[in-house]
């Protein structure tokens, strides 16, 4: 049997939860027209890391205060100025996330955690961060299960589904906190920059061959833990980045699945 | 006397500064099947988003049986067709209809869907879908039916058929409240029309809403109604001339 070393286990292991629950969330991702916004959250919760770094506070409480902080800014300014969901997150993510940059640059030896931070790194996860990936994936994973009707007449037509008797505002807010959740979680391991490619290829691979939820949910469920399992291993070879690696493993499932879905 | 479905009462809205709809007034009985028509822009689905409380009036008031619409909406007293759905429906047509919680055979018969129950939402032609999202609406037993625009991209035959199923949802009390582009169509099923360009122009008896100097004034264009056969009732056009 192959060594394996003690210092990977915690790393695969909240890859693994990270890969299920961002996998289910994806779908929403995909039908909401969420993938901007995915990207938007996961650099907004940079600043959010710069600041726990330069005020020596929880970097992951931090970074999901900015994340969740930019979610909601982003959904206000769309609903309340009038403003395309687009401009809004272009806005918002590039302004929160040169705020990470300028407090990074106040900070003296930063680039070794700028760079964990932008492009994810194993060593930085370890039993505490499993721990935290368990309990929002149950938590998020619950949600999903326990409100699939309202969750779902949602994202099919969100005045459809008032109508239905669906809770829509509250419906929104809580699927929206928890998917930024998971995306902060998923940030010390994949990294800001490439978390999106976790969010957005699992589902959008799925519908290019099923249209049942069924299938939908179990085909993207196995993309994303194929992606983020190569992508880990590969890392842990080559000693490169695993958010790089990650989102090449998932890239190349979609345009893989591109191409087979096309013939 | 029947009781009063729905009151609108001098119902103005408002997007900024601009006004959508101004002082709108009229009163459906239960069991009517009211129409309204109008041009693009004249604020037809803004008053079914106002009667249901999605958009906040700026002024007046709306009752659905006696109640707020928010309140009515919480009972399941009215059911709302939007003209196309936002997203994606990752369902077959039976899951669908039982997501929202009623029998989907039953209901997807009710709308001429039964053949069509196990197939994928997403491969349905638009007409279908419609039918659908009918079937789903109707599941919910709603007392009041808002439609808006249900025939767009629907063929004659599929519309007829439609319009036999409002019949029988009329005659078994339900009222209904119907935006229709369609004014030659919709005259011939409807007790009442109400003519609407921000204004309310006309309220009333659905012949009277063919009156050439009426619609010239709603459409801002010159009009001609012809009517091609006596006893042909799908057979009313209007056009521009």
């Amino acid at each position: 049997m192959p060594h394996i070393p003690s210092f990977i286990v915690a790393p695969f292991l909240c890859a693994l939860v990270i890969a299920v629950t961002l996998s289910l969330y994806s779908f929403i991702v995909v039908v909401k027209r969420w993938a901007f916004l995915s990207v938007g959250v996961s650099h907004a919760a940079f600043g959010g890391v710069a600041l726990g770094f330069l005020l020596g506070i929880p970097v992951g409480v931090s970074a999901s205060a900015f994340a969740l902080a930019a979610a909601f800014l982003m959904g206000h300014m769309k609903s309340k100025g009038n403003i395309h969901e687009d401009v809004a997150t272009g806005v918002i993510f590039s302004v929160f996330m040169a705020l990470g940059v300028v407090l990074f640059s106040i900070r003296e030896g930063y680039i070794s955690d700028v760079f964990s931070y932008l492009f994810g790194s194993m060593l930085a996860v370890g039993w505490r961060e499993v721990f935290v990936a368990l309990t929002l994936s149950a938590l998020s994973i619950g949600f999903l299960l326990a409100f699939k009707r309202d969750i779902f007449l949602m994202l099919v037509d969100p005045e459809m589904a008032y109508v239905m008797g669906v809770p829509v505002r509250r419906t929104y807010n809580l699927l929206l906190a928890l998917f930024t959740l998971n995306v902060v979680v998923a940030i010390k391991l994949i990294g800001v920059i490439l978390v999106s490619a976790l969010t957005v290829v699992p589902a959008s691979v799925a519908i290019f061959f099923f249209s049942k939820l069924k299938h939908i949910m179990l085909l993207s469920v196995t993309v994303g833990v194929l992606a983020v399992m190569a992508g880990m291993i590969t890392s842990y070879i080559t000693d490169l980045p695993p958010g790089a690696t990650t989102a090449l493993t998932a890239g190349a499932l979609f345009f893989g699945a591109l191409l087979i879905s096309k013939r | 006397m029947r009781k009063t479905a729905l009151l609108v009462e001098n119902l103005s809205v408002k997007m900024g500064n601009k006004p959508i709809l101004e002082d709108v007034s009229f009163e459906v009985k239960e069991g009517e099947f009211w129409g309204i028509i109008g041009p693009n822009g004249g604020g037809k689905t803004t008053l079914l988003r106002a009667i249901l409380g999605i958009v906040k009036p700026s002024k007046g008031r709306v009752e659905i049986f006696g109640n707020h619409p928010e309140k009515a909406v919480a009972e399941g007293l009215v059911g709302y067709l939007p003209q196309r759905i936002e997203g994606m429906v990752p369902f077959t047509a039976r899951d669908f209809v039982e997501l929202v919680g009623g029998d989907g055979n039953k209901f997807l018969k009710l709308v001429g869907m039964s053949e069509k129950a196990d197939t994928p939402f997403e491969k349905l032609s638009g007409g279908e879908r419609q039918r659908v999202m009918f079937a789903a609406v109707l599941s919910r037993k709603p007392k009041l039916l808002l439609l808006d625009e249900p025939h767009t991209g629907v063929d004659i035959i599929a519309q007829d058929s439609f319009y036999s199923i409002l019949k029988e949802l009329k005659e078994k009390g339900i009222t209904i409240l119907m935006v229709s582009h369609d004014v030659g169509v919709i005259v011939n099923f409807v007790d009442k029309i109400a003519c609407l360009n921000k204004k309310l122009k006309y309220t009333g008896n659905p012949r009277g809403a063919l009156d050439c100097k009426l619609l010239e004034e709603l459409y801002g264009t010159k009009m001609e109604v012809f009517v091609h056969h006596p006893e042909c009732e799908g057979c009313h056009i209007y056009r521009r001339s």
